[in-house]
């Protein structure tokens, strides 16, 4: 199977291209707020120092400027008082506060006096840094980005410009580190996801496998098989595995009834056949008189009209079966197909010295009046083959709004119950006929059925043991 | 004229093929009896002894196999041909290995029937050479003549059928039901005394030791 034809290989597919779209943008959006989270810690943390910075270089050195004192106008001696001043003290418990907050990876301070001199730069201050001006007192910090650096600017009265200030190298350093780990995160998730994905698809597609096989075991001849189906499970696949099952049953059942059937038929052909090819043979093997060949032809005649009515009868029943069977309508009269039927039949009731009763008012009914007339020859041949001489049969009509009824009733023997519900099965044929050896082969009720019902009417039959038998054709009128 | 002193029971349910096929083995020289439904054969294999039968496997009351079985169960070694409209492979295995001699699927060839019932009954009656040398009598059942001392006897044909049933199985002793049924169809009406009377033609025809009478059982050719 190549891999764009099967389901699993396909949904597994629109199963990553979707799972690496989400985990990507996921990605990035983390990423993007992780910056956003980096840039604000940062600024909050430079803001956080200026308080820290401002009171220490206002105050310190050459003491408190007076507020009338104007910047730039500071003696070289104050400068260098004040820068002196600026110099931190680790021994000083706020001075080593702001250092060790400033030995931080990255971060530093410049500070300017009134005047715009340096008066001091951290240790990790970048060499020459420009000062910032146009900030005064008392605006806000100013916040910028400015060559590489973070910084957050802010004045006094008596300083210029201080920075408190990071180097972006190192956040740069952290958002690449950052953005590795989300690369790592996601592929690992993403990996997972195809795994958990292709194992779920699997799982979801194995009982497709699982029909496909028994599908194929079926149609190389493995007529039984069939798919296994968890009691109780209503899914989607459950349901069309007993879809499945129920087509192979019928499939089944089709075949075994086409197979006994082959099989029946096989057997009533052959046994004419043999009759009179065995009879033929035996006259052949050497001289006879004319009376012996004449009834070798007897037999061998009556045996072949025989099996020209079997062929007959299959054929009927193979159009019955493919629909084949045609029925021409045309308006008739129940009663006169009776007529004509027991008129076709006239010599064998007379030679079983049945007793017919006809009851027969005129019954309107659109039918083909051939396999009508089979109908009813049918049912009345088989009254008097089925009962001893002298059998009484009443054949009835009766006309209602709907439907016409043919009632045939005997009081020969009757049926035995087991018999009852396989009269109209093919090739059936009671343990009193197989053991009295009648003839027929058990088709005549089969097609009879096959005619009633081709009609759009039904066909009933009631008997008991030793009070006769009723048979009832109902078809109706329109 | 064939006088092979065996009987056969034939057994097939249409009335047609078992007329052909009794009338055939009786052309060929064979008793038949004949029976169209499982029970009466049941009861025929029950109570008399056959040469051979013939048996159609679908038949009303006791089907062909089931008849087979018991029949081989209860001990009876007679060869059984079967005959049946099913051809399958399987078939065959099955009656086969029920204890049939032989399977033929009809339609059949009625020569062949006949041979394949000839070959299943030579097969198991292991003494039945074309030419019997009794010692001092030589039957040839082909040219239906019999030599004692080299000269040529007359025998009538139910004499020859006496002499030639027990011939045929020498060394076992032989049931006077038993060559009764080989010797007379059944429905000559005959008196079993001509039995004896038998017997002693031909005891004086082929010289008094070759039959033995074994008082209460029958008669052997030692």
């Amino acid at each position: 199977m190549r891999f764009f034809q099967s389901i699993r290989w396909r949904v597994q597919l629109w199963h990553s291209v979707l799972l690496a779209v989400i985990l990507s943008v996921l990605g990035i959006l983390f990423y993007f707020h992780e910056q956003r989270g980096y840039f604000n810690d940062v600024d909050r943390e430079l803001l956080s120092a200026i308080p820290e910075l401002l009171p220490r270089f206002s105050y310190r050195g050459g003491g408190p400027r007076r507020p009338d004192q104007r910047p730039g106008r500071g003696s070289p001696q104050d400068f260098e008082q004040d820068a002196a001043a600026a110099q931190l003290d680790p021994d000083d418990r706020r001075d080593r506060g702001i250092i060790e907050l400033f030995a931080r990876d990255g971060l530093f301070f410049v500070v300017w006096d009134a005047n715009g001199r340096l008066l001091i730069a951290s240790e990790q201050a970048p060499q020459g840094i420009p000062m910032v001006t146009g900030i005064h007192h008392p605006d806000p910090p100013l916040i910028q980005t400015r060559n590489g650096n973070r910084e957050v600017v802010d004045a006094t009265p008596e300083l210029a410009c201080v920075i408190a200030g990071m180097n972006l190298d190192v956040l740069h350093a952290r958002l690449a580190r950052l953005g590795r780990n989300i690369i790592f995160g996601c592929s690992g998730i993403f990996l997972g996801g195809l795994a958990v994905g292709w194992w779920l698809t699997g799982r979801a597609t194995r009982p497709f496998s699982t029909m496909r096989a028994v599908a194929s075991r079926v149609a190389g001849g493995e007529l039984q098989a069939r798919v296994p189906v968890r009691a109780g499970n209503h899914d989607e696949t459950s349901t069309l595995a007993h879809a499945l099952n129920d087509t192979f049953a019928r499939l089944e059942e089709s075949f075994e009834e086409l197979r006994s059937f082959t099989a029946e038929a096989s057997h009533e052909l052959r046994t004419p056949i043999t009759a009179a090819l065995a009879e033929t043979q035996l006259a052949l093997r050497k001289e006879r008189t004319a009376e012996q060949y004449r009834e070798t032809i007897q037999v061998a005649q009556q045996n072949l009209k025989q099996l020209g009515k079997l062929a007959e009868t299959l054929l009927d029943l193979s159009r019955l079966d493919a629909a084949e069977l045609v029925i021409e309508l045309e308006e008739a009269d129940l009663s006169e197909l009776v007529k004509q039927s027991v008129e076709e039949l006239s010599p064998i009731i007379s030679a079983a010295q049945a007793k017919l009763a006809l009851d027969c008012p005129p019954a309107r009914v659109k039918c083909d009046p051939v396999r009508i007339r089979q109908v009813i020859t049918n049912l009345v041949a088989n009254a008097i083959q089925h009962s001893p001489a002298g059998v009484a049969i009443n054949i009835k009509t009766l006309a209602t709004n709907s439907a016409v009824e043919l009632v045939v009733s005997d009081n020969g023997p009757g049926i035995a119950e087991a018999d009852l519900p396989n009269i109209f099965k093919r090739f059936y044929r009671s343990a009193e006929a197989r053991r009295e050896s009648r003839e027929g082969a058990g088709l005549g009720l089969a097609i009879t059925h096959g005619i009633v019902t081709r009609h759009g009417g039904k066909i009933r039959v009631k008997s008991q043991r030793g009070q006769g038998t009723t048979f009832t054709v109902e078809l109706p009128v329109k | 004229v064939i006088i092979l002193a065996m009987r056969l029971l034939v057994v097939e349910d249409n009335a047609n093929i078992l007329s052909v096929l009794e009338r055939g083995l009786r052309e060929e020289g064979y008793f038949v009896d004949t029976s169209s439904d499982g029970i009466e054969a049941r009861y025929k294999l029950h109570n008399w002894e056959y040469d051979g039968v013939v048996l159609d496997l679908s038949l009303p009351g006791v089907d062909g196999l089931t008849l087979l079985k018991e029949f081989r169960k209860d001990g009876g070694a007679t060869p059984v041909l079967l005959l049946t409209a099913r051809g399958t492979t399987r078939d065959k295995i099955t009656g086969l290995d029920d204890g049939a001699d032989d399977y033929l699927v009809k339609p059949f060839d009625l020569e062949e029937l006949i041979a394949r019932i000839r070959s299943m009954i030579r097969r198991a009656m292991a003494n039945l050479s074309p030419e019997i040398d009794l010692g001092g009598v030589k039957i040839n059942p082909r040219k239906l003549t019999v030599e004692h001392d080299g000269k040529s006897i007359e025998l009538t044909k139910q004499e020859y059928a006496l002499l030639i049933a027990l011939a045929q199985r020498r060394g076992r002793i032989i049931t006077r039901e038993f060559l009764f049924d080989r010797i007379y169809d059944r429905e000559e009406n005959v008196d079993s005394n001509l039995l004896d009377v038998l017997i002693y033609n031909v005891r004086r025809k082929v010289g008094k030791d070759l039959i033995q009478t074994r008082r209460g059982h029958g008669y052997l050719i030692p």
